[in-house]
């Protein structure tokens, strides 16, 4: 994906924090921070789950309803 | 709101147009509304043992942590009145109707009353928001 390069202000005590996590990593200070967004944008979980099969929207619209319909059968009986 | 089988196909479809509204939301293009009962019928659904291999338990409750920590989460009305064919469906409408939300479903028991209630598939919401979004 392509990068942005963008200016942020941050807490210093963050700051701190984030520097110390790369030096323990082995990882720059912009790849913890934007691995921390990802993390609490939501975006890791979607990464993880879009990297398995994926199905066409169709198929999964389809999969979709029957477990929304499946489940609200069973609730019901 | 998303509908659930709109949240599920999401995680299953990375180049369909739901999966494309939640990147939406998370980007602030429009507010989320959840509720109780959704979030309640999101969880049994992601539990339905056909979406196991493809949605792990652990991922399943980090889906619905992050709607709870990012989406706005309305009350549920106590209405009960049918307007849908499904009756599974009438929370859904009632909590739209009262927090003035459209609904965004592929179910065709509600994509049905798109000429009386302010209904859309993903693909029409989706139009929507780029006709909206300068």
């Amino acid at each position: 994906m392509r990068k942005v390069r963008t200016t942020l202000t941050l807490d210093e005590e963050v700051m701190r924090l984030v520097k110390v996590r790369a030096a323990r990593q082995g990882k720059g200070d912009s790849e913890v921070i934007e691995e921390s967004l990802r993390r609490d944008l939501g975006l890791e979980l979607l990464d993880r789950l879009w990297s398995g099969d994926q199905l066409s929207e169709e198929q999964a619209m389809q999969l979709a309803l029957e477990a929304q319909h499946s489940t609200r059968s069973r609730r019901r009986g | 709101m998303l509908d659930v089988n709109v949240l599920i196909a999401a995680l299953l479809a990375r180049d369909g147009a739901p999966a494309r509204l939640l990147l939406r939301w998370l980007a602030g293009d429009f507010e989320l509304i959840i509720s109780d009962k959704l979030l309640s019928e999101l969880g049994r659904a992601l539990s339905y043992p056909k979406l196991r291999s493809r949605i792990s338990r652990d991922d399943a409750s980090a889906f619905v942590e992050l709607l709870e920590s990012a989406a706005t989460k309305a009350p549920d009305p106590d209405e009960r009145k049918q307007r849908s064919r499904d009756a599974g469906d009438d929370y859904i409408l009632a909590l739209a109707s009262s927090t003035s939300a459209v609904v965004v479903s592929g179910d065709r028991d509600l994509l049905d009353l798109r000429a009386e209630l302010p209904i859309y598939s993903p693909q029409e919401f989706h139009s929507r928001l780029d006709q909206s979004t300068p």
